[in-house]
């Protein structure tokens, strides 16, 4: 595919690298005549010195003729500039990131309004997977899809466990939650199980479900989540905020630490349940007075990465928490993995793992009508995301009463911005984005779930 | 330095040489001329040495500037001494430091020869002399990158070596496809000058030929009285391919990709078009005695200066009979040469321009000594 990258920071070169790596023509973008010789020299692309919001600059770089551009230049206001005249100039996708929390809360308007195919915050992507890290043992395995807003989680059920030789059907009675069972492996077969399908141990099952609702799940089936009861927060910038955002919606108690005292009185403000402090962040003193040694995660933040190693060194040595490490810029990997930093984040790869991750499902649905396609089991199941454009017969019908294939299963429906998980009653409506997981692979359609 | 990765590509270069040696095998046995089997020799070993040097691939990929040019440098090395020893092998070409010199003459494009007796050579000699002018015109390794897989590794800097203008520029994302649309231009246009030839009733060996040193901007021909020899029509036809070869090729580039405007704003084509038009238009005027119309002065003012801007060296009549004043522009728009980008040689219009912009400039500060001013070429600062 032709792909233009705006911007040739810490993501837009991190991009560049996977991207031209898996084999698609990219042509980078950045006003830094340096910045744009030193990429197009290291990688195999084509540069362009210039404005990614100018027109003249993005007819330059092919725009006619591009698949995807994507803007990651540090300013939102440019990202979503470039992105709004590539479409009108291209009618290419485009994927912005934008990380103002005040054009955050308007994403959904923005995205619609520009007709932006996604939109990423590196600090809030960053913030939910440290989030997963803190909420979830290693045993669960955390997987997304349709553009992240679907979170699909895979266990192994022990013996003993409450829901073997449960049927599926049965399960909702039984814990009391909404979560959907989308795909069970057993024996290395993946099926997709429908209401009598009875579950057994050692079966390793997938289920949709939202963060709470997933939460309060394993809790009822017994399944020890090891979620954490407190935590550290070390630096206060607006990952550390999303961040304590998602710790306090589900109950764990966040003490953050900040040097900054405007910021301080900013973050209590906006977190009316955490426990904002104000101190420096290097403080041996302040760290032990706030009981590091007792602490179930401590979460490294700070803006300068070395500052972050040494915390969680600190951290390390005194106490038994669960330990995560931001690092942002330093890129000695073999080093950093090397060190007891428990869980690193490197906000960049994030960033770029979720857009090539966008790449390779858009890649998968050219020449059909599926939005998106994501391969999961070692390639055996497919979910596809279609969208709903005209009315068919599989529009307004309720779902119990569609004749669907063998191994297939509508997992998500989302109307109107609001994600569904469906139930029989429910019917897709024009309009709608549904995710429809299935073995039976190459859908073209979504008329094609029709058996 | 990463020796094991500068093996591997030596091993390619070799190998490609292998091929070109064997094209000319071939052009031997059509005419039945013993003097191929040297080059057939040539060509088994480079192929034995090239396999012998690629059969392990690297493994570390890493490949930087340095070695970018150590690669071309050798690479050229390797290309000239194997593409010598067969003229030494069967004789043709006895001493081998004349032999080289030809083969280096003709892979540079220079055009410079020591035969004394072009016509005593074999066809055999003669196309691998004139197709050393075609490989070298756009360089042995643009084409490996058309043709190699990508690698990613290796590429940008390969050609940034290889590459004679001021700066690099791409005309498509993957450097693959770059080096694969210059070929396409740069075989296009020879297999259409060679058309336009073959029609004009040229033997086929003199047009291919011909073709190639037109191509390569090289000037072999072979005859000892060059294009001297054809009717007025392949002169002209000669003329104006020389001129094309001399263009930028971003400019055909545009051309293909719809873009006409964009071409002909090109501000170095234009520089380029306009010194030819001048020193045509001068010369013409000052020869005009000598010849029996204008229009025969015309055409071999035209001739002499497409073949010497471009430092073609094709030649039709004798220049050193001219007057000093014709001597003297040819001898300024040799040094000034053709567009960077293109085939041809010189110091290149866009540097030239440069040039005589900052001479501008510094001239300006001269007079306001507060001015601030920012050189401009292409429509981008420099």
């Amino acid at each position: 595919m032709q792909i233009i990258i705006v911007g040739c920071g810490n993501v837009g070169v991190t991009l560049t690298e996977h991207l031209s790596g898996e084999g698609h023509d990219i042509t980078v973008i950045d006003q830094n005549a340096k910045k744009v010789q030193r990429v197009s020299s290291r990688y195999d692309v084509k540069g362009i010195i210039g404005n990614g919001a100018s027109y003249m600059t993005l007819i330059e770089a092919g725009i006619e003729t591009a698949d995807l551009l994507i803007a990651a230049t540090g300013m939102d206001e440019q990202n979503l500039l470039a992105c709004l005249f590539a479409r009108k100039a291209g009618g290419c996708q485009t994927i912005a990131r934008v990380r103002d929390p005040e054009y955050i809360k308007e994403i959904d308007f923005i995205k619609e309004e520009l007709g932006l195919s996604m939109t990423i915050n590196p600090e809030y992507a960053a913030a939910t997977e440290i989030a997963r890290l803190l909420r979830f043992p290693s045993a669960i395995e955390i997987d997304t899809f349709a553009k992240g807003k679907i979170e699909l989680l895979k266990f192994k059920l022990e013996a003993g466990n409450r829901l073997c030789k449960t049927q599926l059907k049965g399960i909702h009675g039984l814990v009391q939650c909404d979560v959907l069972v989308c795909a069970v492996e057993r024996g290395g077969d993946v099926v997709i199980p429908d209401g009598n399908f009875m579950l057994e141990a050692g079966d390793v099952v997938s289920i949709v479900a939202s963060p709470s609702n997933a939460a309060k799940f394993f809790q009822r089936i017994g399944v020890e989540t090891n979620q954490v009861k407190d935590a550290i927060l070390v630096g206060g910038d607006s990952l550390s905020y999303y961040l304590a955002q998602q710790l306090c919606d589900m109950g764990i108690e966040v003490t953050i630490l900040e040097k900054n005292f405007a910021r301080c009185e900013q973050l209590s403000e906006l977190l009316p349940k955490a426990r904002v402090i104000n101190g420096d962040e290097i403080d041996r003193e302040l760290l032990l007075e706030l009981d590091v040694r007792s602490t179930e995660a401590f979460v490294a933040l700070t803006a300068l990465d070395e500052e972050n190693i040494m915390l969680s060194l600190f951290a390390k040595r005194h106490s038994k928490a669960k330990i995560v490490t931001k690092v942002n810029k330093i890129s000695f990997d073999e080093i950093v993995d090397n060190m007891e930093l428990g869980s690193v984040i490197y906000p960049k790869y994030l960033t770029s793992e979720y857009i090539v991750r966008y790449v390779r499902a858009m890649q998968n649905s050219i020449g059909s009508n599926v939005e998106t396609m994501y391969k999961m089991f070692g390639d055996r199941v497919e979910a596809l995301e279609f969208q709903i454009r005209e009315d068919s017969s599989v529009v307004n019908i309720p779902l119990q009463e569609l004749n669907l294939k063998q191994n297939l299963l509508i997992c998500s429906i989302n109307h109107q911005g609001k994600i569904i998980t469906p139930r029989g009653q429910d019917r897709m409506q024009v309009g709608d984005t549904v995710v429809v997981v299935t073995t039976n692979i190459g859908l073209r359609d979504v008329k094609d779930i029709l058996g | 330095m990463n020796t094991p990765m500068i093996r591997y590509l030596l091993g390619r270069v070799l190998q490609f040489q292998a091929g070109f040696l064997g094209l000319t095998v071939a052009v031997g046995l059509i005419y039945r001329e013993n003097e191929c089997w040297s080059f057939a020799a040539a060509a088994l070993v480079c192929l034995l040495v090239g396999t012998l040097f690629v059969r392990k691939k690297p493994q570390d990929m890493s490949f930087y500037a340095k070695e970018g040019y150590m690669v071309v440098a050798l690479s050229w090395i390797l290309l000239s001494i194997t593409g010598a020893v067969p003229y030494v092998l069967n004789g043709e070409i006895p001493r081998f430091e004349d032999a080289l010199f030809e083969v280096v003459s003709g892979f540079t494009t220079t055009g410079a020869s020591i035969l004394v007796n072009v016509e005593a050579m074999s066809h055999v000699g003669l196309f691998w002399r004139s197709f050393t002018h075609w490989v070298g015109g756009m360089g042995v390794l643009v084409f490996m990158l058309a043709i190699m897989p990508a690698t990613g590794g290796p590429g940008m800097f390969l050609m940034q070596a290889e590459s004679p203008g001021p700066s690099v520029g791409k005309l498509v994302p993957r450097l693959k496809g770059t080096a694969k649309m210059l070929y396409g231009m740069y075989i296009s246009f020879t297999l259409l000058e060679l058309a336009v030839l073959l029609v004009l009733g040229l033997p086929f060996f003199d047009a291919i030929t011909t073709a190639f040193g037109t191509a390569g901007t090289g000037g072999f021909a072979i005859t000892s009285a060059s294009m001297g020899g054809y009717s007025t029509a392949i002169q002209a036809t000669v003329t104006v391919f020389m001129i094309l070869f001399g263009v930028n090729f971003n400019v055909y580039f545009l051309m293909w990709i719809r873009k006409p405007k964009d071409a002909f704003r090109c501000e170095e084509m234009r520089c380029y078009l306009t010194i030819i038009a001048a020193a045509v238009l001068l010369i013409t005027f000052n020869i005009m005695g000598g010849f029996e119309s204008f229009f025969e002065a015309f055409h071999h003012a035209a001739f002499q200066v497409g073949s010497v801007i471009t430092t073609t060296g094709f030649a039709t009549v004798d220049f050193n009979q001219w007057p000093e004043f014709s001597k003297t522009i040819l001898v300024i728009i040799m040094f000034v040469g053709a567009c960077a980008g293109s085939t041809g040689g010189g110091i290149k219009v866009s540097r030239i321009m440069i040039m005589f912009r900052t001479i501008g400039k510094e001239l300006d500060c001269i007079i306001h000594p507060r001015t601030v001013k920012k050189i401009r070429f292409e429509g981008r600062e420099v």
